[in-house]
């Protein structure tokens, strides 16, 4: 007898196809090509923002709606030889499709700027190396547009009221937004502000004082923590996601390995979080033209001339 | 109309939803209030009017319309009985902006409402043109897409050069601004009327009443 | 029950139904197809292959969906115009194929709903009638119940329950005994039967034995139009010796089958020898089917 293929991979391939051709991830999809098409906004380490809520908070509406449409046909479904574990490992690895289009978009934006813009003047990246601006620009969007899609897959497995997966998405947004900007007016470099900083799934890196797509900005703040130890983090956080959405249903030995499997994504998420406030900035920076200093966060940026 | 046909109606509207949804929008309110002095209450605040445009999404749900629709009492009939509903989260909405409101204060808060009034509208108008596609009760999908249009037009002004659409300081074009939101209230008027019309009617022929 | 009927003004010798030309197209699908139909008060069954277009002219009859062309009847009544259709829903009873129900409704509650709908407004007269429609389901003892906590069959007679609100003077059933117990089948055939002696009953189905042991007439649909209409006793007539037995599947029948004795049912133009059998509904159905289908064929 031939050995039993896992249905993994078909499974997998079926809901990534229907999560790359569903509307809402295509209309987040081209939203995010749009705003990526010219400068974002006048600081390019900004532009995180645009792939994390167009393909991040989008695709975790998506995927939860995805991982809630077989709901209807529960009774067959739950009949048929594969575990729920299964068909929720594939949905999970149906998040790459958000990823990869977070790549994407990140690609293009990066393109467009090689192609159609000068360089930016160095005080514009802030304090941060060459190496944390890539993580900043390249690798924090992809994880972010991998980690919301999981979080779906965890919402529509186990929160069924109506309204959830915006509720969620709206949740997770509002938590970003304010670890994210609300630190540096408590006084950034205090332990509970440089820990709410990291404290999130998604989290900003720089303030300035520009506006609009004209003002480029004179000074640019920038903020405390380490984004690499912030990219693992971020990666434990799509690991317990996933465990999460996992965990439904499973019995026995999948689920001792799926609980397992959640303690070390735990304690990896613990420590990293740790090193990322520990191992970063822990004060802020104000640059510009005449170069970085240290700054009180406190005292809001000079306005722009 | 009797008024025991009203009372049924609205006994038949997702109450824990709506009601769920109005306290989301205020908890977010809540937070925008904390934080009034701070650069983030303007944005929570219009996340909170997105979610009260998603709330509003889900008063026309009816997941056993194909029977009601077979009753003497008609859609328009229901959809009467149920729109004012859509005012508990145009309520919260305008409430919530007009206490954030500092009259001596340089930022308008109430200039938002508004805002509050076309979320609440589009939410309405999505659920129904969705309802006309066929789905009983599309409140689940009409408020991610209310949601998402409303936030993304007041958070991202993609008309700026001509419109303002949530003018937090007082506005470069306030005329084009009212125009720009009577006209959204007015085609989410024009679907709602439209979507909602009596599904027995014969597909082509003028109906002859 | 006759005099009931007369009391409420139903006419049992004009038809309850009578359909012109009537199409219905949605997009890329043609679901009727100049379809002619008159139908008298009492029970009559629609029969059809899946996709046939039952479901959608029940909806018309429902007065749910509107018709592309062609002119509808109902109880006398024109449904494209308001008042009139309203007129038509004072009187009408429908069950879709399949019916949603809103979240955390109880049985009783929604019932009770529907009755509010249908313009049953005497609070005390309301509680008899849901009463009523509740025991005819027998879902009496589950009238408390979450309807979310019933089981399917119990679920699709809370639908039935509704339907029969009110002594409609025109019933439209869209597969009403799918899902039912036997027992549940039967006495529902009763409460029909009952309903049948004064209004009419439109009852669609793919149980070939709930019409012949139901319905006077049937009507058959295949592809959006009429292709049988007449009393059930005509279309088994039809089949009168084109049923046989025989030890093997006989190729030169339409269609055959392993019956439980082990002997095989074979239906078409019977060979002279053939042991023939007394045809049932299901024969007759399957034997038309047959002919329709050879038919497209050779266009
Ligand atoms: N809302 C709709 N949109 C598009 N096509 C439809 C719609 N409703 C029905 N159809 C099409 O019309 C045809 C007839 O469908 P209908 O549901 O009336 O068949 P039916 O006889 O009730 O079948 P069944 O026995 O399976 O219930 C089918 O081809 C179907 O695909
Ligand atoms: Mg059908």
């Amino acid at each position: 007898m031939p050995a039993a293929r896992s249905p993994l991979v078909p499974l997998a391939w079926i809901e990534a196809k229907r999560f790359a051709r569903h509307p809402l991830f295509l209309t987040g999809f081209v939203l995010a090509l749009v705003f990526s098409g010219g400068e974002y906004g006048p600081a390019e380490l900004d532009h995180q923002f645009v792939p994390a809520f167009f393909v991040g908070l989008f695709g975790l509406v998506v995927a939860a709606r995805l991982t809630a449409s077989t709901r209807r046909s529960e009774a067959v479904v739950d009949a048929a030889p594969v575990s729920e574990t299964t068909r929720t490992a594939a949905l999970c690895a149906a998040c790459l499709v958000p990823a990869a289009a977070a790549l994407i978009v990140v690609v293009f934006f990066r393109l467009v700027l090689a192609i159609f813009y000068d360089p930016r003047p160095a005080y514009s990246y802030g304090v941060f190396t060459t190496g944390e601006r890539y993580v900043i620009l390249l690798v924090l969007p992809v994880i972010a547009c991998l980690g919301a899609p999981l979080l779906g897959v965890a919402v529509g497995r186990w929160l069924r009221f109506p309204g959830a997966p915006l509720l969620v998405a709206v949740a997770l947004f509002v938590w970003g937004m304010l670890a994210g900007y609300r630190p540096s007016q408590m006084g950034a470099s205090t332990w509970p502000a440089r820990i709410l900083h990291m404290l999130t799934p998604y989290t900003a890196w720089i303030e300035h004082n520009g506006s609009g797509d004209l003002w480029v900005p004179t000074v640019v703040r920038s903020l405390t923590g380490s984004p690499a130890w912030f990219a693992v983090w971020t990666l434990a956080l799509c690991a317990l996601a996933a465990c999460a959405a996992l965990l439904h249903g499973a019995e026995g030995r999948v689920r001792r390995a799926v609980v397992r499997a959640s303690c070390v994504a735990g304690a990896v998420a613990v420590t990293s979080l740790t090193l990322a406030v520990v191992t970063g900035y822990s004060v802020t920076h104000d640059s510009s033209s005449e170069g970085t200093v240290v700054s009180d966060s406190r005292t809001p940026l000079p306005p722009h001339p | 109309m009797s008024a025991s046909v009203g009372r049924a109606v609205l006994r038949a509207a997702p109450w824990p939803t709506l009601l769920g949804g109005c306290v989301a929008a205020a908890a977010l309110f809540g937070i925008a209030a904390a934080l009034r002095h701070g650069a983030l209450a303007f944005p929570l605040s219009l996340l909170g009017l997105g979610l009260c445009g998603a709330t509003a999404a889900y008063v026309l749900d009816e997941a056993s319309a194909e029977v009601e629709d077979a009753t003497p009492t008609g859609r328009r009939a229901r959809v009467a009985w149920r729109l004012p509903i859509a005012l508990l989260p145009f309520a919260v909405g305008a409430a919530a902006v007009l206490m954030l409101d500092d009259p001596g204060g340089a930022a308008g808060w109430d200039r938002l409402v508004p805002v509050a009034a076309a979320s609440v509208a589009c939410g309405l108008g999505v659920a129904s043109a969705l309802r006309r596609s066929g789905r009983l009760a599309p409140g689940d999908l009409a408020s991610a897409i209310a949601f998402g249009l409303v936030f993304l037009a007041v958070a991202f002004e993609p008309l700026d050069a001509w419109v303002s659409l949530a003018p937090l300081e007082s506005p470069s074009y306030p005329l084009a601004t009212a125009l720009a939101w009577a006209l959204v209230l007015l085609s989410c008027a024009a679907v709602l009327a439209a979507c909602e019309r009596d599904p027995g009617r014969p597909a082509n022929r003028k109906e002859t009443v | 029950m006759v005099t009931d009927a007369i009391r409420k003004g139903a006419n049992m010798t004009a038809p309850a139904i009578e359909l012109r030309g009537v199409s219905r197209r949605f997009r890329g699908a043609t679901a009727l197809d100049d379809v002619q139909l008159e139908v008298m008060p009492g029970i009559v069954g629609l029969l059809g292959p899946n996709g046939a277009g039952k479901t959608t002219l029940l909806r018309i009859l429902a007065t749910v969906l509107g018709a592309d062309g062609g002119s509808v009847r109902i109880l006398g009544r024109d449904p494209a115009d308001a008042v009139e259709r309203t007129e038509i829903r004072r009187r009408l009873g429908y069950l879709p194929q399949e019916l949603q129900y809103p979240r955390g409704f109880t049985t009783y509650r929604f019932v009770d709903y529907m009755a509010v709908l249908k313009e049953i407004e005497e609070p005390a007269a309301r509680r008899a009638e849901v009463r009523r429609v509740l025991e005819d389901v027998d879902l009496r003892d589950r009238a408390a119940k979450s309807i979310r906590t019933l089981s399917g069959g119990q679920r699709r007679r809370v639908g039935l329950a509704q339907a029969l609100l009110g002594s409609p003077e025109l019933l439209v059933l869209d597969e009403p005994t799918t899902g039912l117990d036997p027992e549940q089948r039967v006495a529902l055939r009763t409460v029909l039967a009952e309903r049948g002696r004064a209004s009419t009953v439109l009852i669609a189905t793919h149980q070939t034995e709930d019409v012949a042991a139901l319905c006077e007439h049937v009507v058959v649909l295949d592809r959006g139009s009429v292709s049988f209409q007449g009393t059930v006793a005509a279309l088994v007539r039809e089949a009168q010796g084109r049923v046989w037995l025989a030890d093997t599947a006989d190729p030169r029948a339409q269609v055959s089958w392993r019956t439980a004795t082990g002997r095989y049912r074979n239906l078409g133009e019977a060979p002279a020898e053939a042991e023939l059998v007394e045809p049932t509904l299901e024969d007759a159905y399957l034997l038309l089917r047959g002919a329709t289908e050879s038919e497209a064929v050779a266009a």
